[in-house]
């Protein structure tokens, strides 16, 4: 066999088998997809997302659940409000009648004298005077026993029965 | 009843990019690979199967260079100087890979029968062409690169040493030692 036999032989079989490959025998080739038009790709998905928020919003609107218990109204702090104060309404909002707020310094000081001045008997009461009298200071007396008796010394605490005794008088 | 909205502008100057020069030149550039694809793929696939002797290998293989080359130079191939040369020494390249791991497969596992050829393969090829096809297969991977790329794409051995990276003097000497194994081998028979 010479040289060109063989590079004849190699063409032809070579040949011979590539021809064998079509072009129907191989996979169809991957075909590109159609460009979309402007339409399909821009505007397509805008409205149909703005339909959706549409949508979404409107069933909102129309099917929120409503409130069972009554909105009460507004009403003023004012007193003169004809209407009561409801169970419910909060402390704050209640108007408060007459102020109870007192300081316990003067009336202390004031029920220490009254007895004082009634228990004379003497008249209106005239102006305080330096005058000693036997009874402890107002501070300490009105602690313990508000109210002393006509006549007697208090110089020291009233005896109580906390200890079980009964009181005896001298 | 169709009606066409017009493009916003915003939408537009979004799609072209902020430098419209290089883009829009790729998106003109944008079908050389698919016009490659079309035009190169058939021939591709012959010169697989005459490496690989099998046609599924053969398109899987053209299909990884096109992949590779996509991945690699994009769709305008500007970069690419040559790009049907390219794609042949990707082709012989992965072919070659393919022909290791296949001697690698059948050095772990069990001999298998040889494939029956198809029909139409019986048709078109004569019994001394399958006999020549055969024998191809005793050669090596790059005396038959060699043979594939010389006796059926014709190029020249200053090509063929381009394609498969080797010097001119390899190819010679490849070539001459893989004919006088076909001599061997065809002689024989």
């Amino acid at each position: 066999m010479t040289e060109a036999d063989l590079e004849q032989r190699l063409r032809t079989a070579l040949s011979a088998r590539a021809a064998a490959v079509t072009s129907q025998s191989l996979r169809p080739a991957p075909t590109r997809p159609a460009t979309r038009s402007a339409l399909a790709r821009w505007w397509l998905p805008l409205t149909a997302g703005a339909a959706a928020a549409a949508v979404s919003i409107a069933a909102f609107a129309l099917l929120r659940p409503t409130d069972p218990t009554p909105s009460r109204p507004a009403s003023p702090a004012s007193p003169s409000s004809s209407t009561a104060p409801s169970r419910s309404a909060p402390p704050t909002v209640l108007p408060a009648p007459t102020p109870t707020v007192t300081s316990p310094a003067p009336a202390h000081s004031s029920s220490a004298v009254a007895p004082t001045s009634t228990a004379s008997g003497d008249g209106p009461p005239t102006t305080p005077t330096g005058k000693p009298t036997a009874e402890p200071p107002p501070s300490a007396s009105v602690s313990r026993s508000p109210a002393t008796p006509k006549g007697q010394p208090s110089i020291g605490p009233t005896p109580t029965a906390s200890n079980g005794k009964p009181p005896t008088t001298p | 009843m169709i009606f066409v909205l017009p493009m916003p502008r915003s939408l537009l100057r979004w799609r072209r990019g902020a430098a419209p020069g290089p883009l829009v030149a790729a998106a003109t550039a944008a079908p050389a690979i698919d016009e490659l694809f079309r035009e190169r793929r058939l021939p591709l696939v012959r010169l697989a199967v005459l490496m690989v002797d099998d046609l599924p290998t053969a398109e899987d293989i053209v299909q990884d260079v096109f992949t590779r080359l996509y991945r690699r130079h994009g769709t305008g191939l500007d970069t690419v100087t040559d790009p049907e040369a390219y794609l042949v020494s990707a082709v012989m390249n992965a072919a070659r890979s393919t022909l290791r791991r296949r001697r690698i497969a059948r050095a772990y596992l069990p001999p298998r029968p040889d494939p029956a050829p198809a029909a139409e393969e019986e048709a078109l090829l004569g019994a001394g062409d399958r006999e020549v096809i055969r024998a191809l297969g005793h050669l090596t991977t790059r005396q038959r690169q060699v043979i594939v790329l010389r006796y059926w794409s014709g190029l020249s051995e200053r090509e063929i040493a381009g394609a498969l990276r080797i010097t001119t003097g390899t190819v010679k000497s490849t070539a001459h030692r893989a004919l006088t194994l076909l001599r061997a081998h065809l002689g024989e028979r």
